[in-house]
Formats: structure tokens, sequence, C-alpha cells
């Protein structure tokens, strides 16, 4: 039986009961990427069979490690058990009353002295950190659930208050570390009747602190964090127009006539949506619109009403009366990104299941019924989950608007080399340090097309590469447009006489303007400088890197023979120039001292 | 014991099969933890609520099955 027909049963009748059926069944069927948790609790916390089904759902088969009860400092602070299960990802979860013996919902927060949050999260913080001395392995944190009753209800914020002052210390704590990440329990618990997270017989006979029934809930909510470390998040999120974007139809209505603005229902319920489409372009995710419309008048409608999305928002238009389909696939072809960076919201069922039928790798869905459920609907969509932002992710968008004048500009140039001395290009390698890490590790995991090897090494592995010896390289590219910020990633390792490409991959909104031959240039110099007299690079075929299959050919190299994959060069001979119109930045004295 | 509650019992404490005689003694899954996650499954499917003293008692299918039967559910002893 496969997952899809397992959930689809379950679903029809999602008691306890039939969770367990379900995680027997998916144990059982293929297609899952496996995926190890530890888990770490100070309460009665049977979840690991629920939590089994909503990673299947996510795509994961789940192994959990459960830690004996109440050991997590043990357990963070030496080697254990759950060092030897080499788990992918620590989960941590704390009752209140257990961390904080004495505090109860029965405590009054205004006359009673209560530990101070900021102390807490630090020393939970030094825990985690010891951790890390040994695994990089991500580690989640499920947050305090506040209790169930509050003796401050009116007069003063309570213990509730207290618990939220809590999760904030908990959330600051959790950005200055690397790779540890917050899971909002709190905001679950609170969302879906949180008296009844609590049993109060199970937890006063077992300490069992949240209510199983509530498990499916919570676990839905640590799978999503969970796949977000592994799936890749959609990139363009694109938009029908008539009763999506703005209610009622253009052609019928005329510009005057759709609502999108100002303070009645429903016009207010369609600018809210617009107005949670522009906070996902913010955090870095395109907006393009594909709609059966007359450009003219959608145009007309964009430029004569006050609407919270503005034309220069919006990355890609496809407004014409042909099948939706081919809009997708030009959206996505112009952008350079896969279809499956693609989302689709329509609120015509036949679109969407034309969509889902020719195009099965677009994520598409049927907006709801109503407008007012559109913005609560858009925030439940997982596929646009990403565990942390960069400041390449907030500056996605208005990169991407630089790229495109870029292309116009190509398309002016008389000749190729005139355009890419007009982009004065300068290339800044950095060797990898705290600072780019993150980033880093997120282009090694979402590059597909410019990627030689398609290697997606963890941090754990990266760190430990170094340590050997092998080097490890960012690349910033900025140029008339402005900065794209970290664009490429190397990792070169060394064996003997030879300097080998393990890793070489850049972004595809800079190829196509020599970037990566100024980069293999710099590799080289590395090589050079180590000792290394040959070069040697492997194309491993992906389903999405064609691109780079010429690569090493078209530098210099020649093939290893009896291999399908290797090539290599003799370094003396046959060096590869940075192009002129390309400088590259010489190596900051400091950046040398951060590497580690 | 009801093949209803057969089925509960077994996929929740993950076993192929399960006898009258079988309690948490037998059957190396029906830990304390599971013991909690048990109770619950069985209190929603027959939309019963177990006493408060009576939940660490139900640690064998008899006692379950009995205590299912009392409260008129139809999940008791034949």
């Amino acid at each position: 039986m496969d997952v899809g027909s397992i959930l689809a049963e379950l679903d029809r009748n999602p008691s306890l009961a039939a969770y367990s059926t379900a995680a027997r069944k998916v144990r059982a069927a293929e297609g899952l990427n496996p995926f190890r948790a530890a888990l770490l609790a100070n309460h009665t916390f049977d979840i690991g069979t629920v939590l089994t089904v909503e990673c299947a759902r996510r795509g994961l088969a789940l192994e959990l490690y459960q830690a004996a009860y109440d050991q997590y400092r043990q357990e963070l602070l030496s080697e254990r058990g759950m060092d030897s299960f080499r788990p992918d990802a620590l989960l941590i979860s704390l009752a209140l009353e257990n961390t904080f013996p004495g505090v109860s919902g029965a405590t009054c927060a205004e006359t009673e002295k209560l530990p101070d949050a900021g102390r807490w999260a630090a020393s939970m913080g030094s825990l985690i950190s010891a951790y890390r001395e040994r695994s990089a392995a991500p580690v989640f944190l499920l947050n305090f659930i506040p209790p169930p009753y509050d003796m401050d209800p009116l007069a003063g914020a309570g213990l509730f208050g207290w618990t939220m002052q809590l999760n904030a210390a908990l959330s600051a704590m959790a950005r200055e570390l690397p790779s540890v990440f917050v899971i909002d329990a709190a905001r679950l618990a609170c969302s879906t009747n949180l008296p009844q997270w609590r049993d109060e017989r199970m937890w006063l006979l077992a300490r069992a602190a949240i209510n199983p029934k509530k498990f499916p809930i919570l676990a839905a909510g640590i799978a999503r964090s969970f796949a977000a470390l592994v799936r890749p998040a959609a990139k363009c999120l694109v938009v029908d127009l008539d009763n999506t974007l703005w209610g009622g139809i253009l052609g019928d209505a005329g510009p005057e006539g759709i609502l999108c603005a100002g303070t009645d229902y429903p016009a207010n319920a369609y600018a809210e949506f617009q107005r949670a489409v522009l906070a996902l372009r913010n955090r870095g995710i395109l907006i393009a619109v594909a709609s059966k419309n007359d450009r003219e008048n959608v145009d007309e409608a964009f430029r004569s009403r006050e609407m919270p999305l503005r034309p220069e928002h919006i990355s890609e238009w496809e407004v014409h009366w042909g099948p939706k389909p081919e809009s997708l696939q030009r959206i996505a072809s112009r952008l350079n990104i896969g279809l499956d960076s693609l989302v689709f919201l329509d609120d015509n069922p036949a679109e969407v299941d034309l969509v889902r039928m020719t195009l099965p790798q677009v994520r598409a869905y049927r907006m709801p019924a109503r407008p007012e459920e559109f913005t609560a609907f858009l925030a439940s969509l997982e596929d646009f989950d990403q565990l942390r932002l960069t400041g390449e992710d907030l500056r996605r968008a208005e990169m991407y608007e630089t790229r495109r004048k870029v292309a116009e500009m190509a398309a002016g140039a008389t000749d190729l080399e005139s355009f890419y001395r007009s982009l004065r290009t300068v290339v800044a390698p950095e060797p990898a340090g705290p600072a780019n890490f993150e980033r880093i590790v997120q282009l090694i995991h979402k590059t597909n097309q410019f990627n030689l090897t398609t290697r997606r090494h963890d941090a754990a592995e990266l760190k430990t590469r170094i340590v050997r010896g092998s080097e490890l390289w960012a690349f910033r590219a900025s140029d008339v447009h402005g900065d794209h910020g970290i664009i490429a990633v190397a990792l070169i390792d060394f064996e003997g006489a030879a300097c080998v490409v393990d890793t070489l991959l850049m972004s595809c909104r800079v190829i196509g303007r020599t970037i990566e031959t100024a980069i293999l240039s710099f590799l080289e110099d590395r090589a050079r400088a180590r000792g290394a007299t040959r070069m040697r690079g492997e194309y491993r075929r992906s389903p999405r890197n064609t691109m780079v299959q010429d690569y090493f050919e078209r530098h210099g190299f020649s093939r290893v023979e009896g291999t399908g994959a290797f090539w290599e060069k003799n370094l003396a001979a046959c060096a590869v120039r940075c192009p002129e119109w390309i400088s590259m930045e010489p190596l900051r004295e400091t950046a040398g001292a951060e590497r580690k | 014991m009801t093949d209803e509650l057969r089925e509960i019992l077994m996929s929740v404490l993950e076993v192929d099969s399960i006898s009258d005689t079988d309690s948490s003694e037998t059957i190396p899954t029906w830990d304390s933890f599971r013991h909690l996650s048990l109770v619950m499954a069985i209190e929603e499917h027959y939309g019963i609520t177990f006493e408060a003293d009576e939940i660490a008692s139900l640690v064998t299918v008899r006692a379950i099955a009995e205590a299912v039967g009392k409260t008129g559910a139809a999940g008791g002893s034949p």
C-alpha cells in the first residue's frame, strides 16, 4: 500500500488507534527518505507513532531514538546512547512544571518570584553548545505550552505571560546558535483549545504533560520543521487574478468594478490576501501572475486601482487566453527555476486539475470558497517553509529584478564581450567561516542546475573535510546593478599532487556571464599554492544539471580514460585565466584568519 | 474481548496477535508511556472516560475488557 492511500484512509477517521495502524503500515512503505531523530523530554511523551505518520506525510521515514525520561541534560552534555544513534536531528520537549519545580498553573505570578527567563534560556543554550562540540545535527526545541489554568488571568499577564517571556527568550537564544530552531508548540496549543492540551488525569498520574489527543497537531508541526530541513522550498508563487488576487471578473466588471481595496467586505478580504502575498515576496518568494485576461485591461486595473500589490512586485506576467500549463512552463524557464519550485493558486478547479494532470511537479492548489479564508489558507501552505531566512532570501526578489535588467541589457548589447564589460562584474572569494556557513550549506542543498556533482554535504561533513585539509570557498558577486551576495561554492580536496574538485556550484541567477571561469582560475591558483600539479574534476549527471556537462571540457580538462565522469588537466600546461571583464578581489588578510 | 478492542490493542501496542491473558507483563511494548496512549485511544474510540484511579490497574487485557464492558460501550467480554 502506498503512503498516499494509507494517509487517505487515516484521514477519513483520524483516531489515535487509526494513527497506530497507519504508523505500522507506513513503516513498511517504500519511497520515503530515512530520517533519524532523537527525542529528549522531561515528561511522559509517547509521540513516536503519530510522528512517524506525520513525517511520512512529508516524505520522511522516521526512525526515532527516545532518550530515557528527563535525561536531556545528560544526553546533551556527554556522549550517550544518542550519539551512537547518529541522529539527523534532535527534538527537545520540556514541560514547564517539570523544568521549573514549584511552578505550575497554580502559581500566582503576581506575588511569587519566578525564575529569570533570559538566564534560563542562556543555560539551555550552553547545554546545546556542549552537544554542538560533538555533532552538527540540527536541534529543534519545542517551546513551552502554557498551563491549562492561570491564577492571574485578569490583574496581570499571569503565568501565561511568563511562559510567553520564556518562549521569547528561547527564540532569541536559538537565533544566536547555528542550526538551533524553535518549534512553536505554544502557538499550536493556543490556536487549538489550550485547556484540552492537558489531560489532568494523565498529568497527575504519570507526568504526561501533553494530551495524546493533541499529538496529531503537534506531530504535524514537528514534521513540518523536519521536512523543511530536507525539502527544497518553493521559490515562486504564481497567482491567478480574477476571484483570486481580486474579487470579480475584470473582463465583466472593468477596472473600477473589481474588489481589491478599501474597508468594505469582501474587498478588504482580497486586500488582506494581497498583503500576505506581498509578505511572501518580502522574504524572498517571487510572485508571478497567470491569468486569462486581456493584458491592457490588467495593466489598466493595476494603474487605476489602489491595491497593496503593485506591478513592480510581480516578477513575471502571463496574461493571455492560452493554456495555463504553458504559462507556468514559461514562467519557470524565464526565472530559470524548476517547475517543482512553483506554487500555483487559482479559484477555478478546472485550471488546477489541468495543471495537476499535465505538470505534476507544480504544487497546484485551489483557493478556498470564500475570500476571508484566503489568507489563512496561504499561511497554512508548507511549500514556502524555511527554517531560517538569510540576507540573500530577504533581497532575492530585488536581485531577480536586477537579473532581468541584465538580460535586457544582453539583448541590447551588440556583442557578448561588450555586454560582459558593461556589467563590470566583481567576484570576491572568501573562505568558509561563521559569517557565511549557513548560506554555503543552503546553496549546497538547493542548487540543482549549475552543480557539477550535486553532493548534498551537511554542515558536519563540511567541517570534517576542512579539518582534514580540504578548502571550502564561497564567492560573492556584484555588478553595476547591485550586490548579488554569495552566489557560488567550491569544495576542493588535495590528494598528493592532485587537487580534486569535490563540489562546484553556482546560483542560477548569475549564469551566462563567465563567472564560472573566474572561479576556476581562482581554484587553480589555490591548487598551485598548495603544491598541486594536476587538477581533477568529476561531472556527476543529475536530472537537472546538463547545463554543466561540458564545463571541464570547456576549461581545458581531458577525460580520464576508462571513466565516464572524471576529467583531469596538468596545471602547468593549461591554466585558466580570469576573464578580463571580471575583476577578482584579492583575499583579505582577516578572511584567512577566520578560517578554521 | 471483542474484535474491535483487539484491533485497538494490536495497533497501539504494535503486536500481531493478542489474547485475553496478555498484560503489560507479557507484551514488551506495553510500557508506562504506551499505557497512556493505549488508554487514550480506547477512551476516544468508545467515547468513554475512565476514572483516574482506575487507569493504573488497566494493565491486563482482561481488566480493560471488563472496564470497557462496565461502561456499557460495546467492548466488554462476551
